[in-house]
């Protein structure tokens, strides 16, 4: 057995790492489902910004995106799949790991 | 909450049930008058509130829909204390066989029950919302309940009209006060706008 293999560091999930990303996936990890104003307010990232991280979100298949119209006005609902959840609850535990490495 | 507004349609609640109390003599109008009102008010009173989030709250702060945790144990046993007080007083009244001695007492009890139901509410908006505040709110009201109780009113009916009423203005005053400084607080963003102007 490769004594490097059970030494080295598990993989960081970069799509979840990146600061804006974790915000959203953290504020839909603890919620069933958000809106879009609601994740702007949270997050504090301006609307193109949200809009583009949650395109690629939605592209990896982390997160559904439902679009309707209320009062002729779009509205976006934002949910955590269940392969969302499972990325961020592996990325959690390697972040936990990572740190728990470090000394004191 | 923040908007302020479940608790505006409490306090309203409450000022409409004084309205009942004083506008009908329970014993000669009968009971079924102000259970039916009291119960289309509570039926009616979320589809309301939902609509008027909608287009109030929801443009402002957005929308989330949270994971429904059971209510916990403490909050189950109040609330079960409290809707049993207010179910089996009006039945008490309509069961027993009962002299103006016994009416004057329960008028009495019934302040003592309206304050244990303001001490039930406020644990379930703690619950809800983690804000410790509403706790003085619950404590208050009993506490006024208790006090009441004590007075002596001329009729009986004036107490629990007085209390009901009074708590009603205050609760719907400050509630009030919480949804103007919302308002204020947070402008509607419209998403047509805020991307026009990102571009």
């Amino acid at each position: 057995m490769n004594n490097d293999e059970d030494t080295r560091s598990p993989d960081i999930d970069r799509l979840i790492h990146e600061p804006a990303r974790l915000k959203i996936m953290a504020q839909l990890y603890v919620v069933e489902s958000a809106d879009f104003i609601f994740l702007m307010r949270r997050t504090q990232l301006t609307w193109g910004n949200l809009s583009s991280h949650m395109s690629k979100l939605e592209t990896a298949g982390y997160i559904e995106v439902e679009k309707e119209f209320v009062d002729k006005k779009p509205h976006t609902i934002l949910a955590l799949t269940e392969k969302g959840k499972a990325a961020f609850q592996s990325y959690r535990k390697v972040m936990q790991q990572v740190l728990n490495e470090i000394p004191e | 909450m923040q908007d302020g507004l479940a608790e505006i349609f409490v306090g309203l609640g409450l000022i409409i049930v004084a309205w009942i109390i004083e506008s009908r003599d329970i014993r000669s109008y009968g009971f079924f008058s102000s259970p039916v009102i009291f119960i289309l008010m509570i039926v009616f009173r979320s589809p309301i509130l939902e609509k008027v989030r909608r287009k109030v709250t929801y443009p402002r702060i957005g929308y989330v829909k949270v994971h429904q945790d059971e209510p916990s144990p403490p909050v189950m046993v109040v609330l079960f204390f409290a809707i049993t007080i207010v179910a089996v007083a009006p039945l008490a009244l309509i069961v027993i066989p009962s002299d103006q001695f016994f009416y004057d007492t329960m008028w009495t009890l019934s302040l003592v029950s309206t304050g244990m139901v303001m001490i039930a509410a406020s644990f379930s908006f703690v619950e809800r919302t983690g804000d410790r505040r509403y706790f003085a709110f619950g404590l208050l009201g009993m506490t006024t309940g208790l006090i009441f109780a004590l007075l002596e009113f001329e009729p009986p009916m004036a107490g629990p009209v007085l209390y009901v009423l009074g708590w009603g203005v205050v609760i719907t005053l400050v509630s009030l006060t919480t949804f103007i400084r919302f308002i204020r607080k947070y402008p509607i963003i419209d998403p047509d706008e805020v991307e026009a102007s990102e571009q």
